[in-house]
């Protein structure tokens, strides 16, 4: 058993990003899904890597290959159906090799990971102690009085009232935001070094997500844990990250820390996502403004452009977008995959 | 306020029988909407804003005559509509019409994207036989759609051409009300825009009302004149956008602005605005139903049921006992501003204009 660092400093007393090594580093994922018309690329050429306590977050709209990235992570893709390539390395060892069986001991245990609707990832008939303990058992050993404190502890830690009584409840018991307390509960249970959230509050309501946002940074604050957040949310990326990854057609377009992106974006893409968000803005004599819009829509997986991806609605396209741009670094600690970086030059 | 208003609503309530005994005689009651008044005006949106269980697409799907209010009456420029037979309704079902907010399952698949529009032309004898093509395809082309696109069906489309055939078959009724009930809260960022806009373009061209019930703030900052804040069958809070959403009065928007994610890079410090769950709608609170989560509830919270009236300054109306003693709300946390570069380039790219 790998021995773990039961606290670690805050991040604030973290070494430099450069300096630190990477909890997870995945370089060059692509993933195939075998359909009858030959394989389909979901994702391509995925590079990313989270630090200890620190959050990653993989930002972009539906079908750009966010949720199968970190379901490829978690090597919860069916292997019949999808090929998974490139590298994974988890603390210096390789996931992608890994069988069935020993990835089976890492998940729930050193990767954890929440899902958006806590009602479908909750066995209905359990009571949500049990599902806790559960997990404590498999990874931790020991008795299953033990397990069960464990499981009422971790309720109490992540803000459920009463929580020796909520334990003995089935899901349906509770509210949305009750549950997705308990997943997390289940999922921090063995202290997991890296935890990956698939929007784990798109399903919630403004207040609780507020609520649910705020246990998860306290978390991990307290235990160092590393987190890879999926949001389509630039909002709730905005108030949760330190990086991003903004992810475009089954790709990672552009990768930076989280005020570069806001503050200047590195790729067409990412120029577009940020003026389309409906935002408190002022209102100029009372007549409602247009938003700013990004044309067209997101291309389909068999008919991806042999260039850049996002050609088609980039108003900002040369004749070189015709060749598939590299992801490259545009700066310290970003990359962009845009032939025209950077941008700030055509705005002079 | 002395023209007529194209839709108010006084004192709509209705509750739902949640629980039976054996001899099936109700046991348990919810009330979705606990007399509630809300009118809108021509050409004006009033959004509805609250969380899942507040009741705000009971009370739009009261307004809109499809449920019957328990209590409570909706008039249309001044006409009582409720309490009023089938037949007349369908009259008034047509002038109010409703957008979903799952183009998935809001159009039959098996209909194609002509059949669709074109049914409500039919259904309410508008438009001559003969005529029925040629008035899809102008309904089409007045949502971005291509005519010839007509001849497919939903499954064919993406998801924001499909809440694009939702409005148009909205449209084609040729209502003067559409309640939209969380028209983009299944769409992208990218997409939710376009929509945003062709119903701004709409409400501009064919003079519409909008009653836009959302949970997002920033769509609604977007679209809305005023705005009612509902929490637990009850409108807590009704104004100006610009006063609900800048200097919210009641502790429950307050805690729904404070709570709204902002699009500005930094981690929130401190504890989230408020705490606590949504109590149960079975049972709600006595007095004010916010008082469980509210950090300046008192005793007379516990009691009595605050009205919902302005306060001496006058402006927005909120139903608190402490409307004009509560501390100046904090300003909401305003989105990053763009930088002079990054404005100039955000304008390059949407003007589409290719430097």
């Amino acid at each position: 058993m790998m021995p773990r660092a039961a606290v670690l400093p805050p991040p604030d007393f973290l070494p430099e990003p450069d300096m630190a090594e990477p909890l997870i580093e995945v370089q060059n994922l692509a993933v195939d899904f075998l359909s009858a018309e030959g394989p389909l690329r979901a994702v391509d050429d995925v590079s990313l890597s989270v630090e200890r306590g620190r959050t990653l977050g993989i930002v972009g709209e539906s079908g750009s290959g966010k949720s199968v990235t970190s379901l490829a992570l978690m090597g919860l893709l069916p292997r019949r159906s999808a090929r998974v390539s490139g590298s994974v390395r988890l603390d210096g060892r390789e996931l992608l090799d890994l069988p069935e069986t020993a990835l089976r001991d890492l998940r729930g245990d050193v990767i954890s990971m929440i899902f958006q609707e806590p009602m479908t990832s909750l066995n209905p008939a359990y009571r949500v102690g049990d599902q806790i303990a559960e997990a404590v058992e498999r990874h931790r050993g020991g008795n299953a009085a033990a397990a069960w404190t464990r499981a009422v502890e971790m309720l109490r830690r992540v803000g459920v009232p009463s929580p020796e009584l909520r334990a003995r409840d089935y899901p349906h018991r509770l509210s949305g935001g009750m549950r997705q307390r308990v997943m997390i509960a289940m999922a921090l249970a063995c202290d997991p070094d890296l935890l990956i959230a698939d929007e784990p509050t798109t399903a919630l309501d403004v207040t609780i997500q507020a609520q649910i946002l705020h246990l998860m940074g306290e978390l991990q604050r307290e235990a160092g844990t590393g987190i890879i957040l999926v949001s389509h949310d630039l909002s709730v990326i905005a108030e949760t990250c330190d990086e991003v990854a903004v992810m475009y057609a089954g790709q990672v377009v552009e990768r930076a820390p989280v005020a570069a992106i806001f503050e200047a974006p590195e790729h067409p893409y990412t120029l577009g996502l940020l003026g389309a968000l409906p935002a408190r803005r002022a209102r100029a004599g009372g007549a409602r403004q247009r938003l700013p819009v990004i044309p067209g829509t997101v291309p389909q997986l068999h008919e991806m452009p042999r260039g850049c991806r996002f050609q088609g609605r980039c108003p900002f396209r040369i004749a070189r977008c015709a060749e598939p741009p590299p992801m490259e670094p545009v700066g310290p600690g970003r990359e962009s995959r845009c032939w025209r970086t950077p941008l700030e030059a055509l705005a002079a | 306020m002395s023209a007529p208003q194209v839709i108010r609503a006084e004192g709509l309530s209705k509750s739902f029988v949640v629980g039976r005994d054996l001899l099936g005689r109700p046991t348990r009651r919810v009330r979705a909407v606990d007399d509630v008044s809300l009118s809108v005006g021509a050409r004006e949106t009033l959004a509805l804003v609250g969380e899942s269980g507040c009741g705000k697409s009971t009370l739009g799907r009261m307004v809109m005559c499809l449920i019957p209010p328990d209590h409570g009456t909706v008039e249309m420029h001044g006409q009582p509509v409720s309490h009023r037979s089938e037949r007349d309704l369908r009259q008034v079902r047509r002038k109010a019409q409703l957008v979903f907010q799952d183009p998935y399952s809001a159009l039959n698949p098996r209909m194609t994207a002509g059949q669709l529009i074109g049914e409500p032309l039919m259904l309410h004898d508008l438009v001559p036989r003969a005529d029925r093509a040629a008035r899809v395809a102008e309904l089409m082309e007045a949502v971005g759609l291509a005519a010839p696109q007509a001849d497919r069906y939903p499954h064919e489309f993406s998801g924001g051409q499909r809440q694009r055939i939702v409005i148009a078959r909205a449209l084609a009724a040729e209502p003067e009300i559409i309640v939209c009930d969380e028209p983009v809260s299944a769409l992208d960022v990218s997409v939710q825009s376009q929509i945003l806009n062709l119903l701004v373009d709409l409400q501009e061209r064919l003079g519409l009302s909008y009653l836009f019930i959302s949970h997002d703030l920033g769509v609604v900052q977007q679209m809305a004149d005023r705005v009612a804040v509902m929490y637990l069958g009850r409108i807590v809070e009704i104004g100006t956008a610009a006063e609900v959403l800048d200097a919210p009065r009641h502790p429950y928007t307050r805690a729904l602005v404070a709570s709204a994610p902002v699009a500005r890079p930094g981690k929130r410090r401190g504890s989230p605005p408020v705490e606590g769950d949504l109590p149960s709608p079975v049972a709600p609170p006595p007095g004010c139903h916010f008082h469980t989560r509210c950090p300046f509830a008192e005793d007379i919270c516990r009691r009595e049921v605050p009205a919902l009236i302005s306060g001496e300054a006058g402006g927005a109306a909120a139903a608190c006992h402490f409307r004009d003693s509560l501390p100046p709300a904090e300003p909401p946390r305003p989105a990053a501003t763009p930088s002079p570069a990054l404005a100039r380039l955000m304008t390059a790219f949407h003007a589409g204009s290719v430097p």
